[in-house]
């Protein structure tokens, strides 16, 4: 299968379920609620070494609870506990210090973790609650959400927090590899990739402007490290260790995708692959372990070509790639 | 299909008061219109059947729509729990009294005292209230969980001593409005008469004309409030809009009263005159 003359190999992703939360942050202009989003979804990359994995979903809310500009963060951990503590953390350290900021929930769900209610104590005894409550929803419709906000004072007023964040099961880990002809073409196709992944709800690119340069395989001849960098995918290691890499390829970069769902996290790999084919693009791979550790695969072809095959992966198919 | 119950012309003496706590979806659901017709309506100390005060239409699937003015007749609604009550008229006194759950909503103006001890559910009044609107019931707090509505005015103490939830008069509150306020969040979008918050000790009074709070209110300087966003989103889709730009307008916050904790605030959007 090829599009616009780049091979799409027959390959699979493998992603994983994690939990996942999505907030607003709002503030008196947009740029100050980029800024307190940006800082709160800081050194999240990975659940390995950074807790979860975060970062600014590209579509802004359409409305906020509170009217004001902002932009929503999706965040992702391990389990329902570590996610609390990261948001906790987070939001308390780059959004309620940030100026003019509040923070909402923004993804209702029968699962919640606190937030505001840890983030209250702050307030010494001076924060105060204000509750819309069921029977105002009942009042005023479905388009009226029953929530708890603290108001939490602060030197230039007031930080406004949801008491608890809803949480659901997601997909982190959805991703593709660019394998380019030279540097500069990679890196432009992947730049081309993480613009059109922005235009697409309900995903999150966690690493640094999208983009990994550093993807890893599992294991390492050094028995502390859990992973080691993707060897037979690093183009000056030819000759060295054995290779992924056709002749043609002299670079490669991955594109890692997390997700509200996996219907989310498959139209994001399917835009971003597209946007990446082109001129300088040799081929486009995907990370897997086999089909071992992830739950969710992510066949290439069938997402591109729904003609080409079932969505669901064949491990025994799988390409060498690993991330 | 929705229950529907039509006064009947009347044909007992005036003045005597009448109980109609029978009027409540919970009372009439799940049975038939016979039985409908013979549950009592206390008049004065008789209990007269309420086939001989209403004809009796439809099934009683949750919804009852009552048509008539029922301005002599108290505790219409008392005590529900769940389902909707319409009355196209008026109510008299302690309409929606105890209820805890459900949606009562009166076309016409209501009696005093309603709302009194409500735990839950929603008042609708389509005019106005007369005094103690949402008053407690005696010995206990005031409102505590559930939300009250009133587009017209409201008489003298409305919310007094209100525990949690929300009362929201979109005309004039007389005066006392907000007294031992406790919790809970009161909105007047009128004039608001003398006194309110006095005695307060926590919550919050939202006011969108000029008002001059007691003396034992601190003011606390002017500034954007943006929790009120949220109030005037959910107000707006229950019908009562709060001023355009609420939301995002500037406020003067009094805290007080100070012979009371000083944790309540009134909230000014008019500078004080």
């Amino acid at each position: 299968m090829r599009i616009e003359g780049t091979f799409i190999e027959e390959t699979y992703a493998e992603a994983f379920a994690l939990r996942a939360a999505r907030l607003v942050i709002t503030a008196d202009e947009e740029r100050l609620a980029r800024t307190a989003a940006t800082a709160m979804t800081g050194f999240a990359a990975s659940i390995i070494a950074c807790g979860c994995e975060a970062g600014l979903e590209g579509p802004g809310p359409a409305a906020t609870p509170d009217g004001r500009p902002g932009v929503r963060v999706l965040a992702f951990a391990r389990d329902a506990a570590v996610l609390q503590d990261q948001l906790v953390r987070r939001v308390g350290q780059c959004v309620m210090t940030a100026g003019t900021a509040s923070c909402f929930d923004d993804l209702p769900s029968a699962e919640s973790v606190r937030l505001g209610s840890m983030l209250r104590f702050f307030g010494d005894g001076l924060q105060t609650s204000k509750v819309i409550e069921p029977s105002l929803a009942l009042a005023g419709g479905e388009t009226v959400r029953p929530r708890r906000v603290w108001r939490i004072p602060v030197m230039d007023g007031e930080f406004v927090i949801d008491d608890r964040c809803g949480i659901v099961r997601a997909v982190a880990g959805g991703n593709f590899l660019i394998l380019g002809t030279s540097p500069r073409a990679t890196l432009a196709a992947a730049e081309r990739s993480v613009e059109a992944i922005r235009s697409i709800p309900g995903v999150i690119l966690p690493f640094p402007g999208g983009i990994v340069r550093s993807g890893s395989k599992v294991g390492s001849k050094y028995r502390a490290l859990p992973a080691s960098t993707n060897s037979p995918y690093c183009p000056t290691l030819r000759g060295q260790v054995a290779t992924a890499l056709p002749d043609e390829v002299d670079s490669v970069l991955e594109i890692v995708i997390d997700g509200l769902t996996r219907e989310d996290v498959g139209a994001a790999m399917a835009a971003g692959i597209r946007a990446a084919c082109g001129p300088g693009v040799a081929r486009i791979s995907a990370g897997n372990y086999g089909g071992r550790l992830g739950k969710h695969l992510f066949p290439l072809r069938p997402l591109l070509d729904p003609a080409a095959g079932p969505a669901g992966g064949d491990p025994a198919a799988a390409g060498p790639g690993g991330r | 299909m929705s229950l529907v119950l039509r006064r009947k012309p009347w044909r007992l003496p005036v003045g005597l008061p009448i109980d109609a706590a029978s009027l409540s979806p919970d009372r009439l659901a799940g049975i038939d219109r016979a039985e409908i017709g013979r549950l009592p309506v206390l008049v004065g100390r008789l209990a007269e059947p309420l086939g001989d005060l209403f004809s009796i239409e439809g099934e009683a699937d949750g919804d009852v729509v009552v048509e008539g003015d029922l301005a002599g007749f108290s505790r219409v609604g008392a005590g529900m729990t769940r389902g909707r009550l319409t009355v196209r008229g008026a109510v008299g006194s302690r309409a929606g009294s105890g209820m805890s759950g459900g949606v009562l909503a009166v076309e016409g103006d209501a009696g005093a005292r309603a709302g009194e001890g409500m735990r839950g559910g929603v008042l609708l009044v389509g005019g106005s209230a007369a005094a103690h609107l949402a008053a407690p019931l005696p010995g206990r707090a005031g409102l505590d969980r559930g939300t009250i509505i009133v587009r017209g005015s409201a008489g003298p103490m409305a919310a007094f001593r209100m525990r949690r939830g929300l009362v929201a008069i979109g005309g004039d509150a007389g005066p006392g409005a907000g007294t031992a306020l406790v919790a809970g969040s009161l909105f007047i979008l009128g004039s608001a008469g003398a006194g309110a918050g006095a005695l307060m000790r926590r919550g919050t009074i939202v006011l969108f004309r000029a008002y001059d709070p007691l003396p034992v209110f601190r003011s606390g300087g002017r500034r954007r409030f943006p929790f009120l966003s949220l109030y005037a989103d959910a107000l707006a889709a229950a019908g009562l809009p709060l001023p355009p730009g609420s939301g995002g307008a500037a406020y003067t916050r009094f805290t007080g009263d100070a012979s009371g904790g000083g944790r309540g605030e009134i909230l000014i959007r008019e500078e004080p005159s």
